[in-house]
């Protein structure tokens, strides 16, 4: 007879990590909520679609909410505001110069990449954590979906000005990637913890948004020649141990 | 220029590791342009030691040091696809540099010449002796893996001592040979996700999932 192999309850190390790592997840979404709200306001034209947006990142917040509790794990929120608040900067100063296309590459792209990074390997370990797997296979389905819009829109608004997409990105990326990549870079040693590799995620994100830019039109090699750059200073300070925020 | 010579020398290390190597494992890539580069380096006027500069030297050596395999694969792999594009890099930057002696502005053009001839013929030789898509890419992240571990080491030296002087930024040398490994590697058949994810590992010192 066919036995599955007993799945080992999570250790202290495991749960603590969890609460880091869930509270990110959760404020995460929530800022992905404000922002897409913000983008509505900011393209009126748009504003509806941004709304489900938002609800379906609400929705994501609350059902990682209720997955954390049935772990027994509170949601650390101190840890998660020290990691976006500077991200958060960066989204008010956009809405207050109504700049639709930069909140679309920092919310649409950016921070989604570090979202679609870390739940798709997550659901390799879910089973670890009982109530996860549904909601992050859900929440994974609607990042891409939102990615998918955001680069038809970006594709559209940049037709034909593709050297102006790509001055966005760069101006955009400075910033952004600073912020998200060196929350990902904060994160690494908690992701480890559970199961999952920090290294493993933080290569991923980086080529999940280089494809980003890439369907918008950036040639891949500038893409990640980009990309890279902003992220090698995270790299050392990574390598020496020191938190990049 | 000011360090000018410091940095030549700091290159010209991995240039003669690399000749040797080359010399005794792909001959091919030992090419004209690559010798006249090392004869470049050799009738040099002044030659500084870098004795002064003992963090560079130890991260240069340490870096060299996990970086000369004694299998073609690893020559073909870690110089070519690695230590040869790095050096170019170094070169370009430095033939855009305005206060580059007039012998600089020649030696870098005989360095950029040289990784050219050497990149023209290395594709080949790396499907011929290693192979192509997954079986590249395994034999590619166990050599490259504690080269690009000890990169950004020599990285920081480098940016340490030369960045100022050059507007030298070793994120954008690394940022760069990403760019130009990239179309190598996936004309090559490996699949992009797989060496973006393992630069990222290997950089930051982190081991596979």
């Amino acid at each position: 007879m066919l036995t599955t192999p007993a799945i080992e309850p999570p250790n202290a190390l495991q749960l603590t990590a969890l609460s880091n790592l869930m509270g990110l997840a959760i404020f995460g979404e929530r800022v992905a909520a404000r922002t897409y709200v913000y983008m509505g306001e900011c393209a009126p034209e748009h504003d509806e679609t941004m709304r489900k947006f938002a609800m379906m990142e609400g929705k994501h917040a609350a059902w990682f909410l209720e997955a954390s509790r049935k772990n027994g794990v509170e949601p650390n929120r101190e840890f998660a505001e020290r990691e976006l608040g500077y991200l958060l900067d960066q989204v008010d100063r956009y809405r207050a110069e109504r700049d639709f296309e930069a909140l679309e590459i920092v919310q649409g792209f950016i921070v989604e990449s570090l979202a679609i990074a870390t739940y798709e390997p997550f659901l390799e370990i879910a089973d670890k954590f009982p109530g996860t797997r549904a909601a992050f296979e859900q929440a994974l389905a609607d990042e891409h979906y939102h990615v998918a819009w955001v680069t038809d829109e970006l594709k559209r608004r940049y037709a034909d000005r593709q050297e102006e997409f790509v001055a966005k990105a760069e101006a955009v990326n400075v910033q952004g990637v600073d912020c998200i990549g060196g929350t990902m870079m904060n994160i690494s040693g908690y992701l480890d913890t559970i199961g999952m590799s920090g290294g493993d995620c933080a290569g991923r994100m980086m080529d999940a948004y280089t494809e980003m830019l890439e369907n918008v039109g950036i040639p891949a090699n500038r893409a990640i020649r980009n990309v890279i750059s902003l992220f090698m200073p995270l790299v050392r300070k990574y390598r020496h141990g020191e938190r990049t925020k | 220029m000011h360090l000018e010579a410091e940095l030549f020398e700091t290159i010209a290390g991995f240039e003669r590791v690399a000749a040797s190597l080359y010399g005794r494992l792909a001959p091919e890539l030992l090419t004209p342009a690559k010798q006249a580069l090392l004869a470049g380096f050799a009738a040099r006027a002044d030659v500084p030691c870098l004795d002064g500069y003992p963090e560079l030297l130890a991260a240069r050596d340490g870096l060299v040091a996990v970086a000369n395999g004694p299998a073609i694969r690893d020559v073909l792999l870690v110089q070519g696809l690695i230590l040869e594009p790095l050096a170019s890099i170094v070169y370009r930057t430095l033939s855009e540099q305005s206060g580059v002696s007039d012998a600089g502005r020649t030696l870098a053009a005989l360095g950029t010449a040289s990784a050219v001839s050497v990149e023209r013929s290395l594709r080949l030789l790396i499907e011929n002796h290693v192979g192509r898509g997954d079986q590249l890419f395994r034999a590619f992240v166990t050599v490259t893996r504690p080269v690009l571990g000890r990169l950004d080491t020599f990285g920081e030296a480098v940016d340490e001592v030369f960045g100022e002087a050059f507007g030298l930024r070793f994120a954008d040398v690394v940022g760069e040979l990403g760019g130009e490994l990239l179309p190598v590697m996936t004309g090559l058949g490996v699949e992009r996700r797989k060496l973006v994810v393992h630069l990222a590992q290997s950089l930051m010192g982190a081991g596979s999932a």
